[in-house]
């Protein structure tokens, strides 16, 4: 079988978190045998790295606070890299390391625990991924357009065309943890509302969620 | 030009020679100094280097630059006369009175920490003689040579005192009881984490050093300056693998990982320790003397992280293949915690 993954399945992996999509995403890959891996070009070039750096900035920024409690970190330049998202981990990390008794010692921790995932995200993605598809510049706008229309979301549009427009060349199932926007309604919404797009993409791919597995 | 003609060879590399006593200098530098033109001063320079007594330390289009190979300051670094003659000076003081009050002299290491110690005694009135952090510590700009022509500096009565209270109390100890003392002072907290956990952990392989040198490193990237900026992403990836290779499972496996940290360690200590101390003698080099400065560091800096950055690599490509389920995952509750955090919002991603 080939399974088209989205990003959350890599990080859930790389997590080992004990929560039930970490521990379902663990058991999918060590059962990997002949299946096979796919991730989006957009994944491993663009969304993954950036991912990974805002999680070192916050990473800096935590390290930054604790050295120095009066720090101001809304001036950091690691600051201004964050999401309005990012900024809502940091806080909670802060908070974490607020209640923590010994903070050197939180931060040892959390940069150990943090270099760990990088790795399983690493090992990931240079071992366990059979094929890297659809070139960033390949991602079809009109596809890319509908989808974005839909989800508002930018990453989500553009791995998701990425998954459908492969689906056309190869049978998948795509594998996410989202069940709120990848649903095949949303789908069947996108594609009922352009005919033209239906057409071009004949081939739905079946999306599967790892809580489900 | 008569007097050109008057030099005989021999005479012209002596002068080349004198000229390169005070600190590395350009062809054109030279040639002016000695009033030769610059065909003859290429020869001459080239005959030096071929018999080992000077050394490029800048070979760009734009700028050749020699120094003498018996140069005592740290890299040839074009300190001023007045720093290169008074630091000296200050060494083979200490040496010299070591030498009558005892009867030997001291190590290099030794030698150095009681001279910056000395520098740095209140009223010693050697504020002027610039002290630098490098491999082992704070040291001065140049390096203590006996064979280097160099006057003892005259010690006024005080610093007279306050040297033989030095020499006293250094006498007979080891250098790790210089270095462990000087590690003390502020601005030395990275040496200090290094020698009281790092480099004892390193020393041989069990259980709990590991965890200690573990320790020891992440705690090094909490305390990382942010002045060292050439350097830190060499230090950041050997973070990494080390978290990764002192964590393996298997005993076997993390003898070897220990084992590969020790020797990458001290190849990534000496490559921060190198920047330190330019980052340090930059503020000692006079204006005209600056560019020069930033090429000869940039000569060494840049030639030392980039054969650093290909082991570096090579370490990161092997981490990057281990089985993840051969790496030790924290699982006490807060580590839980931590790692979950990191998933939160990702579906949005």
């Amino acid at each position: 079988m080939n399974w088209f993954l989205d990003m959350c399945i890599v990080i859930s992996y790389a997590s080992d978190s004990g929560d039930i999509k970490s521990e379902k995403s663990k058991e999918f890959v060590n059962n990997k045998k002949d299946n096979k891996f796919f991730l989006c070009c957009y994944i491993t070039q663009e969304n993954m790295p950036k991912w990974i750096k805002r999680q070192e900035a916050i990473l800096k920024i935590v390290g930054k606070k604790i050295q120095d409690s009066s720090c101001e970190i809304e001036k950091l330049k690691e600051y201004q890299e964050l999401f309005a998202k990012d900024i809502i981990i940091l806080r909670k990390r802060l908070a974490q390391s607020s209640a923590s008794q010994n903070k050197s010692e939180f931060y040892n921790k959390l940069k150990k625990n943090h270099d760990l995932m990088i790795q399983r995200i690493n090992y990931f993605m240079s071992k366990l991924i059979d094929k890297e598809v659809i070139p960033i510049k390949e991602i079809k706008f009109e596809l890319k357009s509908a989808l974005f229309t839909f989800l508002q979301n930018h990453s989500d549009a553009m791995t998701l065309a990425s998954g459908i427009q492969y689906a056309q060349e190869e049978e998948l199932k795509i594998l996410t943890g989202d069940k709120h926007d990848w649903n095949k309604n949303n789908l069947e919404w996108v594609f009922s509302s352009r005919q033209d797009i239906a057409k071009k993409y004949a081939k739905i791919p079946e999306i599967i969620y790892i809580q489900n597995t | 030009m008569a007097d050109k003609i008057k030099k005989n060879p021999e005479e012209i590399r002596t002068e080349i020679l004198n000229q390169l006593k005070n600190g590395p200098k350009t062809i054109a530098e030279i040639g002016e100094a000695i009033n030769s033109n610059w065909l003859t001063i290429e020869k001459f320079l080239k005959e030096l280097k071929d018999e080992g007594k000077i050394t490029e330390v800048v070979s760009s289009p734009k700028m050749r630059v020699y120094r003498r190979t018996d140069d005592i300051a740290f890299y040839g670094l074009p300190f001023s006369e007045e720093i290169r003659n008074k630091s000296c000076s200050l060494l083979f003081a200490i040496a010299n009175k070591w030498k009558v009050e005892k009867g030997i002299i001291p190590a290099r290491t030794t030698l150095q920490k009681v001279a910056v110690e000395l520098v740095e005694t209140p009223g010693s009135n050697l504020s002027d003689i610039p002290v630098l952090r490098f491999h082992y510590g704070q040291t001065l700009a140049v390096m203590y040579n006996p064979l280097s022509e160099c006057a003892p500096l005259k010690l006024d009565n005080n610093q007279q005192k306050s040297l033989s209270k030095l020499i006293s109390e250094y006498d007979r100890k080891l250098s790790a009881y210089a270095k462990s003392k000087q590690y003390k002072k502020n601005g030395m907290e990275l040496y200090k984490e290094k020698e009281d956990n790092i480099s004892k952990s390193f020393l041989y392989f069990n259980d709990e050093n590991v965890q200690k040198a573990e320790q020891g490193i992440l705690r090094l990237s909490m305390i990382y300056p942010v002045e060292l900026k050439k350097s830190f992403q060499l230090f950041d990836r050997l973070v990494y693998c080390s978290t990764n290779l002192l964590n393996l499972k298997n005993k076997e496996d993390r003898q070897q990982g220990f084992n590969k940290m020790r020797e990458m360690f001290s190849l990534v200590w000496d490559a921060i320790t190198t920047e330190y101390f330019f980052y340090d003698a930059e503020k000692h080099i006079r204006p005209e003397k600056k560019e020069l400065f930033c090429q000869i560091r940039d000569n060494i800096l840049n030639f030392k992280l980039a054969s650093l950055i290909s082991l570096m690599e090579d370490l990161e490509s092997e981490v990057n293949s281990i089985n993840p389920e051969e790496i030790e995952m924290p699982s006490d509750k807060e580590s839980l915690e931590m790692r979950e955090l990191f998933t939160e919002g990702i579906e949005g991603e």
